[in-house]
């Protein structure tokens, strides 16, 4: 078995709720919920959208329709500065792992609209997403080689491609890796959404009594991993690791979790084993904590079964929507900061606990003393992961 | 290429191809294919002289303009020929069968070459618990023909009412959820998308997770699904060029850490030395980049003709290639070079 150590040597972020890791910070210490009217298209689906405001670099050519690949180099070029490595070596083996929903499809609806009508529009748009798989686009761009991949497995897409990439590196394949989520807003996935029923109007409560379904977000989270032997090669100290990841199925509902968790209670206990720890050693749990019934009521579940009642928990989808693709890749980095900062935010839209989940997020800003953290994902098709990640002492 | 990653054994293999579904008679379809090319690289553009049993369709643009009908001939505009699957080759049992009344033709591909591969290897499966086996399926361009009929809802009724079973079904991962669900895999699942060496990554991972120990059996496979507007583009894209047929189908494989006798070993690798079989893609479909790796090979076949091309023909060429094996006594190792439009070689070799 491989059982060799990933560091994790940079983080990138960009999400309504800041555009790097500091102003995040500030917007988690103020509690602020960034959200707006849903831009820069028009919709009939009314909701908050927890869009990223600020101005992104354009690249220019093939890629500046492409906001997900946007968002995502944004966070890429973070990570690497954070882990000093702007400029990797030559020689250097760079694996990149990406999840993303938005950028895996066809998607545009003026496009496909003009092919209905048999007009033959331009193929500009089938080259970009020919020119958009989110894995390839990013090797491309750094001028990178090693093994690359896309995951498309919905809503924990993020939280794999962390957990393939350290697979990579604890088989040697690359010696560095680049890996975590994008997506943008777009009009698809909002219909789709919105079709299923479990989205909100309101800003969404996560864990809450009253909680009434998702907001759609957009934003990319990224970290830089690194073999041990790489690292210390050029001088890094080791700060963070990833300590475990597990993944498992449902094998249940296309969309719906399996009622008791089992999936997810699988995929913690895999990361749980891979870490070599016991549940007591997690000083907190990012959740999925998408504010759905079904799902907030599963995470509950299996949390406070594996955990117990005072288990420190939070979502940090109060902040930065639901971003799918991009979202296990956020609260990663999230999971991160607040083992570095000593501190989680409260769960932003958290008012009132919910009886029959029997247990609650924290409510304000809490201090956090551990070496251990884990964030959970459920995805659609019934996946679940969990990620563990480690603050060196 | 790590040396600590070792070759996993197959197990079990299932296949819907336009040669159809049975691998005996796939098997027979290819046999002149590697037979008649030996000792010299020679590259045919000419078709496959073995009529596929799913026919061939001239598909340009769906009159309808719908993807919900079948592909039908073209009525302007440039003729592009597809290789199809027979849909007699999607039935599966009854009582799986109704389980999968809503899904499309993506889905039931996969289902009847993932059911098959599984059904192989069953005996050698039935102890391990479900939670110990893993799913991986890669595709470039996913439901796509499903994602497009969700388009037309959002087109035709608006965004608000649109169809929830489209969009579930239009997700990557909607054909891995049927497959977990009908033969109760609950081990680590994934779905990946890439339109180059998708299928080699996806084997790397699947020898990662067996030799991390993350579980014990990997169901492995690729799924591409033939489409009226991607059809109608590439048509418009290809036009006056030689090309060579798009198609579509599922290749699935069982996969284990454990050394099992008389299977077929596999990995992802760097290419080999030498090997006896080696299988490329044809020219007309390689970047023009690529170009094969010094390689010394008693054979070198192109399986492009028989099975077409598509996103994930690196999944269609490791099929040709232990079908070869397994008819051929005189072939002990095989292996696919595909070369990305980057230069990235990842060969998938097999050995006996």
């Amino acid at each position: 078995m491989i059982r060799s150590r990933v560091w994790i040597s940079g983080v990138g972020t960009i999400s309504a709720a800041g555009v790097d890791v500091q102003s995040t910070l500030n917007c988690f210490a103020d509690g602020a919920r960034h959200f707006s009217k849903i831009f820069p298209f028009e919709t009939d689906v009314v909701q908050p959208a927890f869009q990223v405001q600020a101005p992104l670099p354009n690249p220019g050519g093939q890629h500046e329709r492409n906001r997900t690949f946007r968002l995502a180099m944004h966070a890429v070029h973070q990570a690497l500065k954070d882990a000093e490595l702007e400029t990797v070596p030559s020689g250097t083996r760079v694996g990149i792992c990406m999840g993303t929903t938005v950028a895996c499809q066809l998607n545009s609806l003026p496009f496909y609209a003009a092919w209905r009508k048999n007009e033959n529009p331009p193929l500009d748009r089938v080259y970009d997403f020919l020119n958009s798989n989110l894995a390839q686009a990013t090797g491309k761009a750094l001028k990178v080689t090693g093994p690359r991949l896309t995951i498309v497995n919905a809503c924990s897409s993020g939280t794999d491609a962390i957990g393939v990439a350290a697979s990579w590196i604890r088989a040697g394949l690359c010696d560095v890796a680049i890996a975590g989520g994008a997506d943008e807003m777009y009009t698809v996935p909002l219909s789709g959404f919105w079709s299923l029923g479990v989205m909100s109007t309101e800003p969404c409560m996560p864990f809450d009594r009253d909680r009434s379904g998702l907001n759609l977000g957009e934003g990319a989270g990224m970290v830089v991993l690194e073999s041990p032997a790489f690292a210390e090669s050029r001088g890094k100290k080791n700060q963070f690791e990833v300590a475990g990841y597990g993944s498992a199925g449902d094998a249940y509902h296309l969309t719906a979790p399996h009622p008791q968790g089992r999936g997810l209670d699988a995929a913690i206990r895999a990361a749980l084993a891979q870490a070599n720890i016991t549940p007591d050693k997690i000083s907190f749990v990012n959740a999925h904590g998408t504010a759905t019934l079904d799902n907030d009521r599963t995470e509950a579940k299996v949390l406070s079964t594996l955990f117990g009642p005072e288990l420190e928990f939070l979502s940090t989808k109060g902040y930065t929507g639901h971003t799918l693709g991009a979202a296990g890749g956020l609260e990663a980095v999230f999971a991160l900061l607040g083992l570095r900062e000593s501190w989680i935010p409260a769960s932003a839209g958290f008012k009132n606990r919910a009886e029959d989940l029997g247990i609650a997020p924290v409510a304000q800003t809490t201090k956090i003393d551990g070496e251990y953290a884990m964030s959970t994902s459920l995805a659609f098709g019934g996946n679940n992961s969990a990620l563990i990640v480690r603050r060196v002492a | 290429m790590s040396d600590d990653l070792p070759a996993v054994s197959i197990l079990g293999i299932g296949a819907v191809t336009a040669l159809g579904r049975d691998l005996d008679s796939i098997s027979n379809q290819l046999t002149p294919v590697y037979r008649q090319i030996s000792e010299s690289v020679k590259f045919s553009h000419a078709p496959f002289s073995g009529r596929p049993q799913g026919g061939v369709d001239i598909c340009n643009h769906a009159p309808t303009r719908s993807c919900g009908t079948p592909l039908k001939a073209a009525e302007t505009g440039v003729v592009i020929n597809a290789l199809r699957v027979n849909d007699a080759d999607l039935n599966l049992d009854p009582a799986m069968g109704a389980q999968l009344r809503r899904a499309d033709r993506f889905t039931k591909m996969a289902v009847a070459a993932a059911c098959d591969a599984w059904d192989m290897a069953k005996n050698s499966c039935a102890a391990i618990p479900p939670e110990r086996i893993g799913l991986f399926l890669c595709s470039g361009f996913g439901p796509h023909c499903r994602g497009f009929k969700f388009l037309d809802g959002v087109l035709d009724s608006g965004e608000t009412a649109s169809s929830p079973a489209d969009f579930s079904h239009s997700v990557h991962g909607a054909a891995s959820a049927y497959i977990s669900r009908l033969l109760d895999l609950r081990g680590p699942s994934l779905n990946t998308t890439d339109f180059e060496i998708g299928f080699e990554e996806a084997v790397r991972v699947a020898q990662c997770w067996l030799a991390e120990d993350a579980c014990d059996r990997v169901l492995i496979g690729a799924v591409e699904e033939l489409g009226a507007v991607f059809l109608s583009c590439a048509a418009r894209m290809v036009e006056g060029t030689p090309t060579i047929a798009p198609s579509e189908g599922a290749v699935f494989l069982v996969l284990a850490r454990t050394d099992v006798a008389g299977a077929a070993k596999l990995s992802a690798t760097e290419p080999p030395a030498a090997v006896d079989l080696a299988i490329v893609e044809d020219p007309v479909v390689l970047p023009a980049s690529a170009f094969l790796p010094a390689i010394n090979a008693k054979r070198i076949v192109t399986f492009t003709s028989a099975f077409g091309h598509n996103a994930s023909a690196s999944a269609f060429n490791l099929l040709g290639g232990l079908l070869a094996m397994r008819a051929d006594a005189s072939i002990d190792t095989a292996a696919t070079l595909r070369t990305s439009s980057e230069g990235r070689s990842v060969t998938l070799l097999l050995e006996k």
